[in-house]
């Protein structure tokens, strides 16, 4: 696989808006890199994306990586490299100078009021990635019980999810899901 | 970019370079489910480099700023301690080992991916990550019922609505909500 230029700089354009746009969290920007990855640029099917979402999520390490086997997916490891810069340069960037003068307006009310707006958005953006993976994953009555049993396992209790992906993955094994 | 910032005293223990590459690259390792309660687990409670107080004070300045707040996590960790050095150290430590592991899985999914016993293995898998994420919105949504929001529980099912089941683009829904959003945090602060 021999990246093109123009794949690499659309890969850094794409997730480079996505570090900004990402309110409250890089998950948040899930819902757009299904868009753009699967809908509009046709860099993975539906079923790639759900394999990659999956491994993403079930691997150690921060939830953004999602962006990083994309990356991969479409160019190779300098892909891999250039999706992760892409998707924390610029939010680091702003991170870095933000930090420093967060004293000056921490306490001040379009602050809040920013933060207080961002807090439904960046929820509903989560949900909506959920919403997204399950459309792609789930085919069936099984597929459906057990992302409803994952999550409310995941909201009732502290269970490390690692187990809920091996027995799930372990009913996929079985030809169940 | 050569002052640090200093929002918070500096932490007492200041960690060198190549510790904080170190320290960071062990949460990216270990992290399952959510790297930030392991980086916080690693700065205040195992390294005392923070206090909880200077954790919060960062966190809620991380959960402000956009992008993935781990990353926001360890370069304004790093710019406390160690200047621009260690924000770059911070982020590397951070990112480095999951990007080796990100490529090898990679390319472990592009060589075995068709084999249709690893195909229902993570088809399987998937339903769980999922159901994850559902059950994270969930758990993220509960103050907002507690406090009894109902406009912005509103926005969040609006959000919910229009960009998880028809689909708008992120910018537009940023375009059309994001205003909505800072007008109720206006009205109403927390």
């Amino acid at each position: 696989m021999k990246p093109d230029s123009a794949t690499l700089i659309t890969l850094l354009l794409h997730f480079g808006l996505l570090s900004i746009a990402a309110v409250g969290g890089g998950n948040s920007a899930i819902p757009e890199i299904h868009r753009q990855a699967v809908e509009v640029s046709g860099w993975l099917t539906e079923r790639e994306f759900a394999d990659i979402f999956a491994i993403s999520t079930a691997a150690p390490g921060p939830n953004f990586m999602i962006s990083t086997l994309i990356g991969y997916q479409v160019a190779g490891p300098i892909g891999a490299l250039v999706a992760t810069l892409g998707m924390c340069g610029p939010s680091s960037v702003l991170a870095y100078y933000v930090s420093g003068t967060w004293e000056k307006f921490k306490y001040a009310r379009w602050r809040m009021a920013i933060q207080t707006g961002l807090i439904p958005i960046s929820i509903g953006l989560i949900g909506s990635a959920g919403i997204i993976v399950a459309q792609a994953a789930d085919h069936n009555a099984v597929a459906y019980g057990v992302t409803a049993v994952t999550t409310v396992i995941t909201f009732a209790t502290r269970l490390n999810p690692i187990w809920l992906f091996l027995i799930a993955g372990a009913l996929g094994y079985a030809g169940l899901i | 970019m050569s002052e640090p910032p200093a929002t918070v005293p500096a932490p007492v223990l200041r960690p060198g370079l190549w510790n904080l590459f170190r320290s960071f690259a062990i949460v990216s390792i270990f992290g399952f489910g959510g790297t930030l309660a392991w980086a916080r687990r690693m700065t205040v409670d195992e390294r005392k480099w923070m206090t909880p107080a200077e954790f919060n004070e960062v966190f809620a300045l991380c959960q402000f700023l956009p992008g993935p707040n781990v990353v926001n996590f360890a370069v304004v960790f790093g710019a406390r301690v160690r200047g621009v050095p260690g924000s770059l150290v911070a982020m590397a430590g951070l990112c480095g080992p999951s990007l080796v592991l990100m490529v090898i899985l990679g390319a472990l999914y592009g060589r075995y991916g068709e084999l249709p016993e690893l195909q229902r293995f993570l088809g399987g898998v998937t339903t769980a990550a999922a159901g994850l994420t559902i059950g994270t919105m969930c758990r993220m949504a509960v103050p907002l019922f507690q406090n009894k929001q109902w406009v912005s529980i509103t926005l969040m099912a609006a959000v919910v609505i229009a960009v998880g089941l028809l689909k708008l683009p992120l910018w537009w829904a940023l375009g059309i909500f994001l205003p909505i959003g800072i007008i109720i945090g206006w009205r109403k602060p927390r």
